[in-house]
Order: structure tokens, then sequence, then C-alpha cells
């Protein structure tokens, strides 16, 4: 017995290239790797010391070790000065107590990145923005103060990270992220570029 | 294999290479591909220009136990290719039997397997492959076909 979606089904494929069936994907492939080197240059502030105003700069150098891994260097330079908060406490120090601050000042880490997530927008038409999202971690040299003004020292500490990338351009884009070493946690505003 | 997949759909040659990689997709029992390329084929050459490999794509169907699909397709391919009507009855006797080796495996493993192969999917219409062949090589299309079989 034939039943009725099947006569149905009969009826309108009478002309075989019209049959369609299955699920039809469109299939890119290796359209969605990371680059083989990337260059990212971004302002951080520092988001877990209330005493201090921690303005920096990180530059992120990632090479493609794998289609989703990359690893690379990350160089972080700190500058530092009181907060409000900080200057308050610093009064302290006139009534014998001894108040400090330790600061971070600069670090040098190797850094490697997974690429965890693609989302592509269509924007009007006019243009696509690519979004990845790239957790990572990695290991490298702190040097801190004890502090503000105080003799600096040099310390092993771990890195993480979290980057959400906004590709604009086949070779360029900007980044908003968040990554934390042993002198701190700090968010992050930039841009980058695909160099390869 | 990658340079019959680069011919034009300008050169001589290239219905020939569709059809050698029909072969090979069906051959290696990588599904979603043989079936856009038979779809692609079936759709983008002339029934008097097809050769017996579109007769695979019937066979495949019947892998799948996509009967519903099948039934139509044959049907319609005995008014098309009278020639091949010996073939096409077999088809049918095969499909209303069971035996072993009957059901194909898919190899082609899952979606993560797919990811980690840098192969990434995006959901489209079933009209991308379209009349006009210069329109989208098969190489770019995966069709994904249940495999209905116990």
């Amino acid at each position: 017995m034939i039943s009725l979606g099947f006569a149905l089904l009969l009826i309108a494929a009478d002309d075989p290239a019209e049959l369609d069936y299955g699920e039809v994907f469109f299939e890119e492939t290796r359209g969605r790797e990371l680059p083989k080197f990337n260059l990212g240059v971004a302002y951080a502030a520092g988001v877990s010391n209330s005493f201090l105003d921690l303005h920096s700069v990180v530059a992120n150098g990632q090479v493609r070790v794998w289609r989703y891994i990359s690893t690379g260097v990350l160089g972080h330079f700190v500058h530092s000065t009181y907060s409000e908060a900080g200057q308050e406490v610093n009064t302290l120090n006139n009534s014998g107590y001894i108040v400090r601050y330790p600061t971070p000042r600069w670090g040098v880490f190797s850094h490697s990145q997974i690429d965890l997530m693609l989302g592509r927008w269509n924007i009007l038409n006019l243009t696509t923005i690519q979004v990845d999202l790239l957790v990572g971690g990695g290991v490298g040299l702190l040097q801190k103060r004890n502090d503000l003004n105080g003799p600096s020292h040099s310390e092993v500490s771990y890195l993480w990270s979290a980057e959400q990338r906004f590709q604009v351009h086949d070779l360029a884009g900007f980044s908003l992220g968040g990554f934390g070493h042993a002198g701190g946690v700090f968010l992050e505003a930039g841009l980058f570029a695909n160099l390869f | 294999m990658q340079k019959l997949a680069a011919l034009s759909s300008q050169d001589s040659n290239y219905r020939l290479s569709i059809e050698e990689l029909m072969k090979f997709h069906y051959a290696r029992a990588e599904w979603s591909k043989f079936f856009a390329y038979a779809q692609y084929y079936r759709k983008n050459f002339s029934p008097d220009s097809q050769s017996r490999v579109a007769l695979l794509e019937p066979l495949a169907l019947l892998r799948h136990c996509q009967y519903e699909i099948l039934m139509p397709l044959v049907s319609s391919m005995r008014k098309k290719h009278p020639r091949w009507s010996q073939e096409l009855d077999q088809v049918m006797a095969l499909a209303n039997t069971r035996f072993d080796g009957k059901a194909t495996s898919s190899p082609e493993g899952g979606a993560l397997k797919l990811h980690a192969e840098g192969r990434t999917l995006w959901k489209t219409d079933a009209d991308i492959i379209d009349r006009k062949r210069d329109k989208i090589h098969p190489r770019h299309i995966s069709i994904k076909v249940a495999n209905k079989c116990d």
C-alpha cells in the first residue's frame, strides 16, 4: 500500500533532476583555522588591586602549531600609581604604620591559546564579522616591586587568559579579554593583526 | 583526486571528473560527499550524456534503506534511461530483501571528528545544487542522508 506522502513524492518527483533529499551543507575546509602568525597589542587595566591604579600595555605574538592551537610570547608592561584609596591608606605611614603595595612592573610569559568557538555574522551584506573565543595559559617571569618605589625582584608566575577576537577584516580586528598572573588580574582591549 | 576536483566546469573532461569523484567517494563510503556529487551529476548533466555511474545513486540509497527516496528516483530513472531497466529491476529486487552487507557502515565519523579535520559545515538550502553547473562545485557541498537500516 502506498502512503499518501509517498504518492505525492512520486508525483512531485517525476523529473529525477528535481528530486532533492538529505540535509545539505556548504562545506568549508580549514576556513576557521587560526592564522599562521598573529600579533596583538592592547591596553590593560588592573582590576584586582583597590589601592593602585594599574595601567599597562600588553603585546601578544602567536604562532599556529595546529589548526586551533597556537603558542607564543606575551609581554606585559605596567605603570602603577596610587588610587584614591591607596593615597588615603598611605597616610598611615605618617602614623608609624608601614604600608606597602606590591606591584608588578613587567612580565614575559610563554603563552599558548586554544580556539574554542566561531561565530560569523553577515552585517547587511556589507561585511562579515568573525568572532573567536580563545583561552590560554602559560608560565613566565614577572618582575615586581615590594612597594611603589621599593626594590624590585623577579619571580616565576603563572599566566591565564581569555580573549574574544572580533575579526572585521581578513587581516585584522579588535579584541576584548582578560588575563591574570601573580601580579594581578587585568581587563584588556586592543587590536590584532593576522600576519600570514 | 584534488586535481580532478579542481577542474573547471568549462573543461572538456569536467563530466568525467565528476564521474570519477562519484566512484571514488562511493568506494570509500564517504556518503556525504558522494550524495553531493550524485545529486549534482543528476541535475547538471543531460540524461543522454550520463553514464552508468548514475546508477550508484539508487544503489547508495538502497544501502541506506532510504526506500521513500529510492522509489521515486528509480521510477523516474526508468523513464529517462530505459536502457538501464534491467539494473533498476535488480535494485528494486534488492530493496525487498534482507541480506548481510546490504546496509553500509558509515566511517565518516561524528561532528567532533569533522571539526578536528578542519571541516566546517554551514546548513544551506537544497537548491544550492542547481542546474547551473558553474554555480558551485560539489566539492564544497556535503549532503547528509540518514541510514535507516536496522
